[in-house]
């Protein structure tokens, strides 16, 4: 019997039972992981990236699972390996593709001034970036971000998972987790943080502007569309290559006609599997001595001030072209710069009929929308380049 | 982690005051200076593409215009022109062959090529479903004096309900002769996986539903008529 027992304690021994006692923070996390699981599935905030994620976190903080074990001899941690493709961007890209097969360009090419609404709209990276700075000196060196870490919490503001993701794999890979889960709640958030923020910067005059029908864009242009932006973005900025010449390939798989197939495995099939490794990958990341940490707190709320200014600069900016253009254009199609993509359209057309029953708000906010998609990743690759991603 | 050596400023030491208000404007700056450069691309591709389908013009619109031709019994037979003749007579065949008399529909309007026949031949429901009846206001090939009535898809008092853009019928709140007010919900869109509400413009009276549950429709398709 003694035998027995010696098994047994070995057993309970090596156990994570036994060891989780050590780190009181691993509780915490679980406890965290099983709230955004409750959030994913109860409430439907993103489950497609919520669950993922959250169960990610659960897994990588059970003690001695050696998922996130580097390469050594034969052996090698399931995690490292699935991160490996966050690492080296490789999701974010194929991502982007996906998305490009989903995404209709037709309001944009319709319209193509609504491609300065998506610039205005980024507004948000830049005051939050200066924001994580001045946090520094404000807190007497409490808590302060080096300026490349900044810069990554900035990007949140973009509401671009996988752009926000690729920066901060680049330039803050400790601040991974916090940043995409900010960026991906705020985004479920969309519809409830932008309408105050309408309401307060327009009229009710403006909000009823009804804007006049898109023209129709022709099949040949959206064709020449992705193979032109593709050329000419990337032979202007050749670090963009990755990202925008998936999403162009992506919308080429769409418009061209004659790759169906390859258009819908890009926006079902491939994007599911991709972001089932994204969320996993960003999920284990999310180690307690990293995540646990009065940095996290501040990242959750500065992504959410990012949010609201990138709604603003879209919004003012949408006044000005209201403005300029004698009243044409609704300014409610600003926010929707933000590239959330549809999420930030759908929330324009929402309140655009509420001021006025008649007014269809949603193809002219799309414009903007897909703009904000090209505009964040610009201001993406802006960061990188000052600072060396 | 960030590469020292491929940076422009260093991304470890605090930036100062005038540096971080530098990076933050020349952010802006640059965004917009893109964006706007790319419109300006969207733009002379548009011109290009319309400049080359504007040369291929002449045999296009032929094509581009072929709106299912609203059938109107109580119009008088068309003055059938050139393809019109045409249909005419394969409708005439297609009737025959489904065992239809010829009579139970006539043609007033016909610019379309073969391929709207097909269209055409099912009127077996009054108000064509096809969702085409509506707008096209249908360049025809000859100035056939049936032609006019055709082409205002609504008569005089009728207040055209259209889409407002593209997307599926998903409900269809309305029924023939149902009055309605100002601001009642007609139609409901399915665009974007959103629900979008159609509205009555006016008071009246529902003269006629062209949405049918389930189908897609275009912008300035005509989904109701009020009168």
């Amino acid at each position: 019997m003694g035998f027995f027992g010696e098994v047994l304690s070995a057993i309970f021994g090596g156990s994570g039972f036994a060891a989780l006692p050590n780190d009181w923070r691993q509780v915490i996390m679980i406890a965290i992981a099983c709230l955004l699981l409750y959030m994913g599935i109860g409430k439907k905030f993103e489950p497609l990236l919520l669950v993922p994620i959250a169960f990610g976190m659960l897994l990588a903080n059970l003690p001695l699972t050696g998922l996130l074990n580097e390469p050594s001899g034969s052996s090698v941690g399931f995690m490292w390996v699935l991160y490996q493709g966050v690492n080296y961007a490789i999701y974010p890209s194929i991502i982007f593709m996906g998305i490009g097969a989903m995404t209709d360009f037709g309001p944009l090419l319709a319209n193509p001034m609504s491609l300065l609404l998506g610039a205005a709209a980024q507004l948000g990276i830049f005051t939050a970036f200066l924001l994580a700075l001045v946090l520094g000196p404000v807190t007497g060196g409490l808590i302060s971000f080096m300026p490349a870490q900044a810069a990554a919490i900035g990007v949140i503001g973009g509401a671009d998972g996988p752009t926000a993701i690729l920066t901060s794999s680049k330039l803050a890979a400790d601040l991974l987790p916090a940043i995409a889960i900010a960026a991906y709640s705020y985004m479920a958030l969309i519809p409830m943080i932008q309408p105050p923020i309408m309401k307060l910067l327009t009229t009710k005059e403006m909000r009823k502007v009804k804007m006049t029908q898109l023209r129709t864009v022709s099949k040949t242009e959206k064709i020449i569309f992705p193979v032109a932006v593709t050329i000419f973005v990337i032979l202007l900025v050749p670090d963009t290559a990755p990202l925008i010449g998936m999403l162009m390939l992506g919308n080429l798989f769409r418009e061209c006609g004659v790759t169906e197939r390859l258009s819908d495995t890009a926006q079902n099939a491939l994007i599911n599997i991709v972001t089932v490794f994204l969320g996993l990958s960003v999920g284990c990341k999310a180690v307690a001595e990293k995540f646990l940490t009065v940095e996290t707190l501040m990242i959750i709320g500065l992504g959410l001030l990012a949010f609201i200014f990138s709604t603003m600069g879209g919004l003012l900016f949408g006044k000005i072209m209201c403005k300029l253009s004698g009243g044409k254009i609704n300014p409610l199609i600003g926010s929707a710069g933000v590239s959330a993509v549809p999420m930030a359209a759908r929330v324009s057309q929402v309140e655009g009929q509420k001021a006025n029953p008649a007014n269809f708000l949603l193809m002219h906010a799309m414009g903007p929308n897909v703009a904000g998609v090209i505009g964040s990743a610009v201001a993406a690759g802006f960061m990188l380049k000052v600072f060396g991603g | 982690m960030p590469d020292i050596n491929k940076a422009i400023l260093d991304p470890f030491t605090p930036l100062s005051v005038p540096e971080a208000l530098m990076v933050a404007v020349c952010g802006v700056v640059v965004v917009f200076m893109m964006l706007a450069i790319l419109a300006l691309v969207i733009i002379i591709i548009s011109k290009i593409v319309s400049s080359i389908e504007g040369k291929a013009a002449p045999a296009a619109p032929a094509k581009k215009a072929a709106p299912a031709p609203a059938p109107k019994p109580a119009a008088p037979a068309a003055p059938a022109v050139d393809e019109g003749e045409m249909v005419a007579v394969m409708m005439a065949a297609i009737a025959e062959e489904s065992g239809m008399s010829p009579n139970s529909f006539r043609i007033t309007n016909v610019t379309a090529a073969p391929a709207a026949a097909p269209v055409a031949a099912a009127p077996a429901a009054a108000p064509a479903p096809a969702p085409a009846a509506a707008p096209a206001p249908a360049p025809a090939p000859a100035p056939a004096p049936a032609a006019a009535p055709a082409a205002a898809p609504v008569a005089a008092g009728e207040t055209a309900v259209n889409s407002p853009m593209p997307g599926n019928i998903f409900k269809v709140e309305c029924q023939v002769g149902q009055a309605v007010k100002a601001g009642d919900v007609l139609v409901v869109l399915e665009a974007m996986k959103m629900e979008i509400e159609v509205s009555a413009p006016v008071d009246g009276t529902v003269k006629s539903v062209s949405a049918v549950v389930g189908t897609a429709v275009n912008t300035d398709d005509l989904l109701v008529t009020i009168g």
